[in-house]
């Protein structure tokens, strides 16, 4: 954003369609949370947030309504730190985060960073956490450096970290030769259960050494994110599935793929497709046919032309003359109705594997660990998300469902494999009573 | 502290199991623990049981009030049905609590409804005492006009005290100026038959737009590209 321009950003490609979705209880969140190894200093880290802030220009937005789309423009006020709020994940909105699409908040030695995904991804959102880890360490005298690995307050801003990438990758092709159903879904089991009222959403978080964990997959001869695919949909079939004794059921994982990975892009905004991993559930799944099943999927669905044919089609849907011109109103209601009618059951849970997250080496006498979370909603109520700071990973189960046994079962597999485990809990299932009696 | 059932570690404050909820065993390092997540509170179960809001209190009001209207209105046998009057401004003000107030929709679409609502009070007004109004013309001849330029004028003016924080408002006052030229449209296909109000008005919107177009061209000019991007 120069000074001479208006300072507004349009939305990227993937997150137009973000805040077209949301509802009064649903929006697509995620969040960041970093365990600290003493507690947090929130005067420090309102200050750290505040000078943070400036080096990003992406994410020091509003988002506002525009005759034709959403759009961001540049928020001149301060963000606040907050104290994090029981209820996580809570929607984001203008009132509660004082017009940001953010919300950092902790507690105790907890910071979270909680993120709409119209105004980045998990990558995005990372970059920013680590930042602003760095800045906060800084004010509290600690001797720490970013070693290349962060994007540090006084670093150059590079314009490119604002682009929007899908648009920068798009190579115009005919629409015979688009592949549209790529991106369709087939229907799929829904996980069932008891849901909590309201916006409640119940978390566990598993820590696991990250070297146990490798060798385990090294001796199946399978990648972490196959093998926590793997299990996850084992522990769904066996907890969910099997005990009803349902009908054939598609089990059906929505992963998001960063393209970062694939196509060159530094942004900080949206940059991510997914792949969806399916399998007919049944007593004959092993851990071996799942795991080679997803090595599968996963391999055609990151190949390059896949996903260039994917991207171009996402920008076409943008492009598309008769959505461009129709009223925002008018979109958000097709948007609607079309989810209503073919959005639903067409993924039984989201699996997001983050992969290492790049810390720098000072950091580590200060951080315990740090975990991703996705939103769950009715649609989908359980998500699933690894990743893995310094020497240990975080799977975080978030659900709407208040019953633990698909995570029960899948802790089960991993202590069978010999991995420790160490478990946390937002225990939103438990009455206030019995928490305040035990 | 352990869970012997799961044999996993639990690494917060807490007595029991966060997967199978048995009641852990504890032992003295276990003082060191943090809980990691904000405890849920009473507080936040209460609030999702509240059905005593603002909104609800005043719909519920306004209710037993237009109640109680219509029950002396037909009750003592009228001839005059100013219940419905009631009625409509109670639902006015509901509307405007709703659309005006705790909308973050752009101003000058509140202001907009705001003159759609306050014209079709003013039309109520004329059926419901029609023994005493014979002369329906004033509505679009002067009502009209004049509201318009009262929502103008206040648009105006509070853009005007607010430019240096939001210039969008000059944006709002320019858009809701163009329905400033409905009453003399309204003369020209003949629903109008004095023309001395529309005419004031239109001018007035004219001059206004003038303005803003004159002070703040640039402002308008980045407000319209970024409001109207497709
Ligand atoms: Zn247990």
């Amino acid at each position: 954003m120069s000074e001479k321009k208006a300072k507004w950003l349009r939305l990227d490609n993937s997150a137009k369609i973000f805040p077209m979705m949301a509802d009064k209880q649903n929006q697509n969140l995620f969040n960041i949370f970093v365990r600290l190894n003493e507690s947090v200093d929130k005067e420090v880290l309102q200050r750290a947030l505040e000078i943070t802030i400036k080096r990003f220009p992406s994410m020091n937005v509003m988002l506002k309504r525009g005759v034709f789309w959403f759009y961001f423009e540049e928020h001149g006020g301060k963000p606040r730190v907050y104290d994090a709020d029981p209820l996580v994940m809570k929607k984001i909105s203008s009132s509660n985060c004082g017009g940001f699409c953010f919300r950092i908040s902790c507690f105790e030695n907890v910071i979270f960073a909680d993120f709409f995904h119209a105004v980045t991804d998990g990558t995005g959102a990372a970059e920013f956490v680590k930042s602003l880890l760095f800045t906060y360490f800084t004010l509290k005298g600690y001797s720490v450096d970013g070693e290349q690995k962060v994007m540090t307050v006084g670093s150059p801003v590079n314009p490119r970290e604002y682009e929007d990438s899908f648009l920068t990758n798009y190579k115009k092709k005919k629409i015979k030769d688009l592949t549209i159903s790529s991106l369709k879904g087939k229907k799929s089991y829904r996980i069932s259960g008891i849901r909590f009222d309201n916006a409640g959403k119940g978390v566990i978080n598993m820590y696991t050494p990250a070297k146990q964990f490798v060798k385990v997959c090294r001796e199946h001869n399978c990648t972490v994110t196959e093998m926590i695919g793997a299990l996850f949909m084992l522990s769904v079939y066996e907890t969910k599935i099997k005990p009803e004794s349902l009908p054939p059921q598609d089990i059906q994982l929505f992963v998001p793929i960063n393209l970062r990975k694939i196509f060159p892009s530094v942004t900080l905004r949206n940059f991510s497709l997914f792949s969806r991993i399916g399998v007919t559930a049944s007593d004959d799944m092993t851990l071996e046919s799942l795991t080679s099943t997803i090595h599968e999927c996963l391999r055609r669905d990151t190949q390059k032309e896949v996903l260039s044919d994917k991207i171009s089609t996402t920008v076409y849907a943008e492009k598309f003359l008769p959505m461009r011109i129709l009223p925002l109103f008018l979109k958000r209601v097709i948007f609607k109705i079309s989810n209503l009618f073919f959005g639903k059951n067409k993924k039984t849970a989201t699996f997001s594997s983050v992969g290492v997250v790049a810390l720098p080496e000072s950091f580590k006498p200060y951080i315990k660990d740090m975990g991703f979370g996705i939103t769950a909603n009715n649609a989908c109520p359980v998500t699933i998300t690894a990743a893995t700071a310094y020497d240990t990973m975080c799977i975080n189960f978030t659900r709407t469902i208040t019953d633990t046994e698909i995570e029960k079962r899948f802790a089960r597999y991993l202590t069978d494999f010999g991995i420790e485990l160490k478990v946390t809990s937002n225990f939103w299932e438990v009455d206030d009573d019995a928490l305040q009696i035990l | 502290m352990r869970c012997k059932f799961c044999n996993v570690e639990v690494d917060c404050k807490t007595h029991i199991c966060p997967l199978c909820h048995e009641k852990l065993t504890t032992d003295e390092n276990d003082e060191k623990l943090l809980p990691a997540f904000p405890p849920k509170t009473a507080k936040t179960e209460r609030k999702k049981h509240t059905h005593f809001t603002l909104t609800n209190v005043y719909l519920a009001a306004s209710t037993i009030i237009f109640l109680v209207c219509i029950a002396v209105n037909f009750g003592l046998h009228q001839p005059t049905k100013w219940c419905w009057m009631v009625g409509a401004i109670l639902l006015y003000g509901f509307l405007t609590m709703r659309n005006t107030v705790l909308s973050s929709s752009s101003a000058w679409i509140k202001a907009f409804w705001q003159i759609v609502m306050i014209s079709l009070i003013m039309w109520l007004a004329q059926v419901v005492f029609d023994d005493i109004m014979t002369d329906t013309y004033w509505l679009l001849d002067l009502a009209l006009p004049i509201i318009i330029m009262l929502s103008v004028l206040t648009l105006g003016i509070i853009s005007c005290a607010l430019v240096r924080r939001n210039k969008a408002l000059l944006y709002d006052t320019l858009f809701l100026s163009l329905i400033g030229f409905l009453p003399i449209i309204f003369y020209a296909v003949g629903l109008v038959q004095k023309v001395l109000a529309s005419a004031i008005c239109a001018g007035f919107c004219a001059a206004v737009i003038a303005c803003v177009v004159i002070f703040a061209r640039k402002e308008i000019v980045d407000e319209m590209e970024r409001r109207l991007h497709w």
